[in-house]
């Protein structure tokens, strides 16, 4: 308790400057925050301004709050049971996401309780724990059980196994318990459209829950995830004037608007010549909305770098940038940003890439492979033609092994932008082809481009080749020397594990069964260290379907997936969400974090957990009917120290360095 | 046997969707998909097709038709010594970057350089005869001005788009000395009396039963190109067997 609470005061003392900075405009229900100071003047014109186009759910009145976004809320509305070790701490808890606004919490609530039906209300039962508590300090021993007999344990899995036979759902008796470990996971949360990024009308889009703007500084839209061009037009000029007007007075600009009472959030992200703005009602933190719009902005930069960027803005201010982006471009932004809102892409929340689990020795004779494939092809690459290479699996945009010059990395976010790349090459159906593809990478040079040859290994398995060049002129170097190495993969035998034969993917990844921690339903497990995370293969099984087959084999739900992939990624990115304040600062070192989510009317709830350390970061997700923290700790103990015992296996840890 | 093997690099330029890249999937995998995604920055692939007693290899930069890319081209044309430039028919605004290519071309490439201009997207022309944007005349008018090989052609069904490669490899000096094998993969054309007889062996995956096998036989012999004044009665035959290619399954004996 020592460390954290002498973290205390300096965080509170960072709060209470933030929160006078933040500008409250009482009758509309909006809150402006900045970095610097705004004058009362402006937020008055903001709200009237954005309250007479009424194009987006401003949520100004509540009738329309009722009409348009009530359905779409993600409701993280009452903090109860909030059992904290630390009096001090209790506030911080609150606080962090809440703002200064406990007020409106409170008015949340009565809302809530006032709509009958099934809107889902999240409990967010937050234990945070300092660094020296014992919790911390014996993670891996599984002899010191937080309370919770064996027996206790048994109760509870049989609770999880016979939990959620559909039958359940409809409100009646569990008469005929199903004999089956439920793979399934209630939805706590509002259906939205989902993957309809179509041109629709007004209401359409304003029943939208997330929406990304992309518009230049001159007021010209470039791109809109949801919306026609007429009805972002009208936005374009009102962030226009926001962000400008913030910019003029303050010489910093404005992160987010927050309306408390609706939960709508608005983020700018303002990298001149371009602003980009992001709309959600999911209740993410600021940080993660403009760590998205980092992601398009990145990917603009990738297609056409910084510097072209600059100059054909500083040319003409009032460039349309849409002229000179192609049809792929937004394609490709489509593509990402159905990517970050309605799918499981835990890559952009924990800033980590997810490797391919392996072998060890087969890893190493991966690496190996490479490095001797590369200094007996001296002559052919001359030093300095090879800048990085991987093998990947684009299934799940799996690293596989990694070649990299001794002291370079590529940064996350190019990682991120290329595997999203080489999948979008994949969809198209090319395999036969090898690629010469220009692109930046933003983080590590955002001025030039560098040239990416793609070979695919197996379309199938969605594995490919990537040898990055700085020469333009590098493609028959590199496609002679990814001939070889991938003859000398094939001699060694090798390739099988690159390319699972067969489909199986039983040997490529591992399940949540393989793991001693029987009440789990879900987790992701990162390893700081190495920047990359490792979940279970998804096991969608469609209720109805038989559950002792193999669910790769019956997984013949394509929309299912889908929804049941968003699912999770709304479970993760409340999890995380607890974990780490608004402006994504970590609110401890170490930390657990309990979640229960519930279901009015329903028998539903989920328990989830969030365990940060400064080695690793692991988000569970418990089976439904698991009700108690003793045992999703219990749990969450032996996904670590399961996790930790296979670490050479789950994470690449150097690669192949020349 | 050992054919002389002539490695012809072929480049395709063109405005962004007149189907280059499915030109090439049409020559090389004899297959065609709606809606392809476009391509970005450049693709490689390779074809052998054994002409008569020689082997060509054709190398094949399929390039992006976006202009952002178009500062990348003379990298794939300067070493080629066969262009396909591809317009759309129904689009007459392609057939006008399709001059601006063959000014590069002649500017730029090499001065041997065979280019071929080529006329996509026929089959839409047999829907709605009024769909055509670009009178076979004015291609035909630009290729004996700038003394291109002209064809008009459907990646789509498939018509004449093997015989623009064909013609680029009957135009391309071929090697005599035997630097290379001919396995029999790709496709084999042979000329008898008049008629040109087209044929892919197909290998597959798994040992074919007989009924398996002697089916093949008759695929490949019907998948013939007929010459010009057939073509139009005889190319849905042909389209015909080509499907029925495709829809065979393969059973294990």
């Amino acid at each position: 308790m020592a460390s954290s609470n002498g973290n205390f005061p300096d965080v509170r003392s960072l709060r209470s400057v933030k929160s006078s900075q933040t500008l409250k405009v009482a009758n509309q229900g909006l809150k402006l925050g900045s970095k610097g100071a705004a004058s009362p003047t402006l937020s008055v014109n903001l709200g009237n301004t954005i309250g007479d186009t009424s194009l987006l759910p401003t949520g100004n009145d509540d009738s329309q709050y009722e009409d348009n976004s009530g359905g779409s809320l993600p409701r993280i509305l009452s903090i109860g049971n909030l059992s904290v070790m630390d009096n001090s701490l209790r506030s911080l808890s609150s606080a962090k996401r809440y703002g200064t606004a406990s007020n409106s919490i409170s008015r949340e609530i009565t809302r809530d309780t006032a709509t009958s039906g099934p809107a889902p209300i999240i409990q967010n039962d937050a234990d945070v724990y300092g660094t020296n508590t014992p919790l911390n300090t014996t993670p891996f021993d599984r002899n010191t059980d937080v309370g919770g007999a064996p027996e206790n344990l048994i109760d509870m899995l049989a609770e999880s196994i016979y939990s959620y036979a559909p039958s359940m759902i409809n409100g009646k008796s569990a008469g005929a318990k199903r004999p089956y470990v439920s793979n399934e996971i209630p939805n706590v949360f509002s259906v939205t459209e989902r993957d309809v990024i179509d041109q629709d009308s007004n209401s359409a889009l304003n029943k939208q829950d997330k929406n990304f703007l992309i518009i230049s500084y001159a007021g010209k839209p470039i791109y809109a995830m949801h919306g026609r061009d007429e009805q972002v037009v009208s936005f374009s000029g009102i962030i226009n004037t926001i962000v400008s007007y913030f910019q003029v007075n303050n010489e910093d600009s404005i992160k987010t608007i927050t309306s408390t009472n609706t939960g709508q959030k608005f983020a700018f992200l303002n990298k001149d010549p371009i602003i980009l703005m992001a709309y959600s009602t999911r209740g993410e933190t600021t940080s993660e909305l403009l760590d998205q719009l980092d992601f398009l902005y990145s990917y603009l930069l990738s297609s056409v770098t910084e510097r072209q960027l600059h100059k054909l803005f500083s040319r003409r201010s009032n460039f349309d940038l849409r002229t000179f982006l192609e049809h792929t471009d937004f394609e490709n932004l489509n593509d990402l940003c159905l990517q970050i809102t309605n799918r499981l892409y835990p890559d952009l929340l924990l800033n980590a890439l997810q490797s391919n689990p392996l072998r060890k020795s087969v890893r190493a004779k991966i690496h190996d492979a490479i490095l001797n494939q590369l200094s007996g092809d001296s002559d052919l690459i001359p030093r300095g033609t090879l800048l990085y290479g991987l093998l990947l699996s684009t299934r799940q945009s799996k690293l596989t092994a990694v070649v990299r010059p001794r002291g370079h990395t590529l940064h996350t976010t190019d990682l991120q932008l290329l595997f999203c790349l080489v999948r979008r090459h994949m969809e198209s159906g090319s395999a036969s082809k090898e690629f010469w593809i220009p692109v930046c990478f933003p983080k590590f040079n955002s001025t030039g481009f560098l040239y990416a040859y793609i070979r695919f290994l197996s379309p199938e398995d969605k594995s490919a080749m990537v040898l990055i060049s700085a020469q333009k002129d590098a493609f028959f170097k590199l496609k002679l020397f990814g001939d070889r190495l991938w003859e000398r993969l094939v001699s060694d035998k090798l390739t099988t594990y690159i390319v699972p034969r067969g489909g199986g993917s039983a040997r490529c990844g591992f399940r949540v069964r393989d793991i001693p921690a029987p009440l789990v339903h879900h987790f992701v497990y990162k390893s700081r260290r190495f920047v990359q995370y490792v979940m279970p293969e998804v096991d969608y099984n469609v209720s109805g379907n038989n559950p002792f087959l193999d669910e790769s084999e019956s997984s013949g739900d394509p929309e299912g997936v889908v929804e049941y992939q968003r699912k999770l990624q709304s479970y993760y990115q409340q999890l995380h969400d607890s974990v780490v304040y608004d402006d994504g600062d970590p609110i401890n070192k170490s930390m657990l974090s309990f979640v229960k989510w519930s279901c009015h009317g329903a028998s539903v709830e989920v328990v989830g957990l969030a365990w940060v350390t400064p080695q690793f970061e692991l988000y569970l997700l418990c089976n439904d009917g698991v009700r108690g923290k003793e045992v999703a700790l219990r749990s969450a103990r032996r996904v670590v120290s399961w996790c930790r015992k296979h670490e050479a296996r789950l994470f690449i840890h150097d690669g192949a360095v020349f | 046997m050992n054919n002389p093997v002539t490695s012809i690099k072929l480049v395709l330029l063109g405005e962004v969707a007149v189907g280059k890249s499915s030109i090439v999937l049409r020559f090389v995998s004899n297959d065609f998909a709606e809606n392809k995604e476009p391509t970005i920055g450049a693709a490689f692939l390779t074809q052998r097709v054994n002409i008569n007693e020689h082997t060509i290899k054709f190398e094949i930069w399929d390039t992006a038709g976006q202009e952002r890319f178009a500062s990348l081209a003379p990298m794939y044309y300067r070493n080629a010594q066969a262009a396909l430039v591809v317009y759309d028919v129904t689009k007459p605004q392609s057939f006008i970057k399709a001059r601006h290519w063959v000014k590069e071309l002649h500017e730029q490439a090499s001065k041997d350089i065979i280019i071929a201009l080529v006329g996509n997207k026929i089959d839409m022309l047999d829907e709605d005869p009024t769909e055509r944007k670009v009178a076979r005349e004015e291609g035909e008018k630009l290729a004996q001005e700038e003394n291109l090989l002209f064809f008009e052609t459907s990646a789509k069904t498939g018509a004449n788009v093997n015989e623009v490669f064909l013609k680029i490899g009957e135009n391309v000096p071929l090697k005599q000395a035997a630097d290379g094998s001919n396995n029999g993969s790709g496709l084999n054309v042979r000329r008898d009396n008049g008629w040109i007889w087209q044929t892919r062996l197909i290998q597959p995956r798994k040992p074919l039963t007989v009924a398996a096998e002697s089916l093949v036989v008759l695929i490949t012999k019907v998948h013939i190109s007929f010459p010009e004044r057939f073509r139009t009665e005889y190319g849905g035959v042909a389209a015909w067997a080509v499907n029925l290619c495709k829809t065979v399954s393969w059973n294990q004996p």
